[in-house]
């Protein structure tokens, strides 16, 4: 993918002389600037407005968070979850997935960075849990992708001396980009971890738009290998489409071929499910799209999900596929129940804790 | 707004039925009104303006009064003139509000205030000031809603008006091609479905078209549904219940063969004295359920005796494993 530049920029009052917002105006010129006095009050406005008019992908609003910057993510009880927290510098994304949740999660359309980093990272010096160790793995792929807006924003370089204050905790950054030249050359002192989504090749092609292709992903991988930094795979959403065994096959084949299984930190495996108003709005926008065309249940959270045994059927391959191919990398199913942990793995975290350990614990490796 | 309006009297034959600018009623009959004219006269003269350039006059109030004075055979009636000035946009607005001081609006009628108001205002101005007037929410999503049932068919309309289709049916239906929402349509008229079944069949039409590359009009005319709708025996009630039974298993291939296998296997399972096995819900996990119903101490203890048979089958693993 090309570097994301906006058509327009929002910038909140509030926000206008701060470092980041000045420094985001800067790289974008020629870029109309409208400064306006609320954020809220626009948003509330954009929501009154038709969705195909303002989920454009190509707005950025530049305001400040007034929340929390720092929060677990919202997995639940019912599901094994692996007590990732995740950072939240901004949310909203230039790429435009079929099945992102965030087309039925955000009330935002806009994409969004908050400007007030220095609030962001006096959240992060104070959290207890960062002080006592409780939170050991940070992720800002969760309302983002990690390095698609990292040309504007130098966000991997401005957070790193706190990572790097603190041993045993790292970030990790996930991203269907190649935009990785940033990190190349930063002192990362094995602070940050790399993780790519990935797909099939028929999926990446046909509902990842704007997203990079898998080779590109692998081979931006390679690169930040080469600059000593470890990196993670993430097969979440898993799609069951004609042609899903050879494709996800072919995209394990290729990890063993190119990456060395002691630079993986972890794999995470994960099948599509989605919140049930998720269907219509990304069928609205997404007309060719047939992802939601599975045979999809509601599952124990409220989420559409899988049939069980379309899950395990896909899960059990993909886990025999990892332990024939990639022995001893370390695969977990984020957000799935025993049955599907025993059927594949064999095993079964007894408690999310118990998941959470074992992610820890390759924090320290 | 202050529209100033002058008593008059009008020939009926000068009344221009044709234009409708100002006409939001929808699937209502005049028959109380003629009885109520027989009785005690026209009480509110209807409000009309004359058009422009020409010896005929518009309704702006008072539609169905003029329907029923027609039907009575009056020659001329008494109106209100409006005087020279209004806009259309303001004439519009005079008729809708001497519409909604006094009764509901049913969907088809919102819908079409809407889409007239869209004609002369923007559509914030819209959302703002005049669909709560109309009885929807303030929203973007609402006058949406408005505008595309206006665009269906007029046999739709009837039945939405009548409340034979549900709002949210009729506006997912207004997203078809207008062959597959005739034919779904078709399909409503020829069975007996709940607002949320209508949902569900106009659901799983379209997702089986989605995946199968058909049109909608192919699934309602598939063989399996024409013998559904010409069988002489089930009513209607039943017939709907077949088609969204036929409906499923095409659109959940997998989930109803899953079904099918449980009850297959758990009818062969113990199951007397009031014990029912469970699956779990949606297949989801691998926890199944026993339920047991008992109305006396002995036949609790009768199914005691009926779940230890039930764990005690070797059949009972092979149900607890299917799928896995």
């Amino acid at each position: 993918m090309t570097q994301f530049f906006p058509e327009h920029i929002y910038l909140e009052q509030e926000a206008a002389d701060l470092p980041l917002a000045r420094q985001v105006i800067e790289r974008c010129p020629g870029v109309p600037v409208e400064v306006v006095a609320s954020a809220k009050e626009l948003i509330a406005g954009l929501q009154q407005q038709r969705e195909d008019a303002v989920r454009g992908k190509n707005k950025l609003l530049l305001c400040c968070n007034r929340g929390r910057f720092l929060d677990a993510c919202p997995g639940t009880q019912i599901y094994r979850c692996c007590g990732y927290a995740v950072l939240t510098p901004g949310a909203g994304c230039p790429l435009d997935c079929t099945y992102c949740v965030l087309q039925a999660y955000l009330n935002n359309p806009l994409i969004t960075l908050y400007a007030n980093q220095q609030d962001m990272l006096g959240e992060l010096e104070a959290a207890p849990e960062l002080v006592s160790g409780a939170i050991r793995r940070i992720g800002t792929g969760e309302f983002m992708d990690s390095m698609a807006l990292e040309h504007l924003t130098d966000f991997a370089s401005f957070v790193l001396p706190f990572f790097r204050s603190r041993p045993g905790l790292i970030l990790e950054l996930k991203t269907k980009t190649v935009l990785v030249e940033p990190l190349l050359k930063l002192d990362h002192g094995g602070s940050y971890i790399i993780s790519w989504s990935l797909n099939t090749a028929a999926i990446v092609a046909a509902e990842e738009h704007g997203a990079t292709g898998l080779a590109e992903r692998i081979a931006a991988a390679k690169q930040v290998i080469a600059c000593g930094y470890r990196v993670a795979f993430h097969f979440d959403p898993m799609i069951y489409h004609d042609g899903w065994e050879q494709g996800y096959r072919a995209v394990v084949e290729m990890l063993a071929e190119n990456i060395p299984p002691e630079s993986i930190a972890w794999v995470s495996i994960g099948a599509l499910r989605f919140m049930p108003q998720l269907k219509g709005i990304a069928q609205r926008r997404f007309p060719g799209t047939r992802i939601y065309t599975g045979e999809f249940l509601p599952g124990f959270d409220g989420k559409m999900r899988y049939l069980q045994d379309i899950r395990l059927e896909m899960f059990k391959k993909m886990a025999g596929w990892f332990q024939d191919l990639l022995p001893g990398v370390f695969a977990y199913f984020c957000m799935e129940n025993e049955l599907s942990w025993n059927r594949s793995f064999g095993y079964f975290p007894p408690t999310n804790a118990a998941l959470k350990e074992l992610l820890d614990r390759r924090v320290k490796l | 707004m202050g529209i100033s309006t002058t008593g008059s009297t009008i020939r009926l034959d000068a009344v221009d039925f044709q234009d409708t600018a100002f006409i939001v009623t929808f699937g209502r009959a005049c028959g109380g009104l003629v009885s109520s004219i027989q009785e005690a006269g026209l009480i509110n003269p209807p409000v009309l303006a004359a058009q422009p350039g020409k010896p005929t006059y518009r309704i702006v109030c008072g539609f169905l009064r003029v329907q029923a004075l027609r039907q009575l055979g009056f020659a001329e009636f008494p109106v209100r003139l409006i005087q020279p000035g209004p806009s259309d946009a303001e004439m519009l607005a005079l008729a809708l509000h001497d519409n909604t001081g006094h009764r509901a609006f049913n969907p088809v009628e919102q819908a079409g205030a809407a889409a007239r108001l869209l004609k002369y205002l923007p559509e914030a101005e819209i959302i703002a000031g005049w669909l709560s007037l109309l009885g929807l929410p303030p929203t973007m999503k609402a006058l949406d809603c408005c505008l595309r049932i206006e665009g269906i068919e007029h046999e739709l309309k009837q039945a939405l008006a009548a409340g034979a289709l549900s709002v949210h049916s009729a506006a997912e239906l207004a997203l078809l091609p207008p062959a597959d929402r005739l034919a779904l349509y078709g399909l409503f008229a020829a069975v007996h479905l709940s607002a949320s079944k209508q949902a569900e069949v106009i659901e799983s039409c379209c997702d089986i078209a989605r995946r199968d590359g058909a049109t909608i009009t192919r699934i309602v005319q598939s063989a399996e549904i024409q013998t559904i709708l010409s069988a002489p025996n089930p009513n209607l009630t039943q017939k709907g219940e077949q088609v969204r039974a036929w409906l499923r298993r095409c659109r959940f291939p997998r989930v109803t063969r899953r079904e099918e296998r449980f009850e297959a296997l758990a009818k062969k399972l113990p199951h007397a004295g009031g014990v029912r096995l469970l699956p779990p819900p949606s297949f989801e996990g691998g926890a199944y359920r026993v339920e047991i119903s008992f109305s006396r101490p002995e036949s609790l203890a009768g199914a005691a005796r009926t779940v230890q048979a039930l764990a005690d089958d070797s059949r009972l693993r092979e149900l607890l494993e299917d799928g896995q």
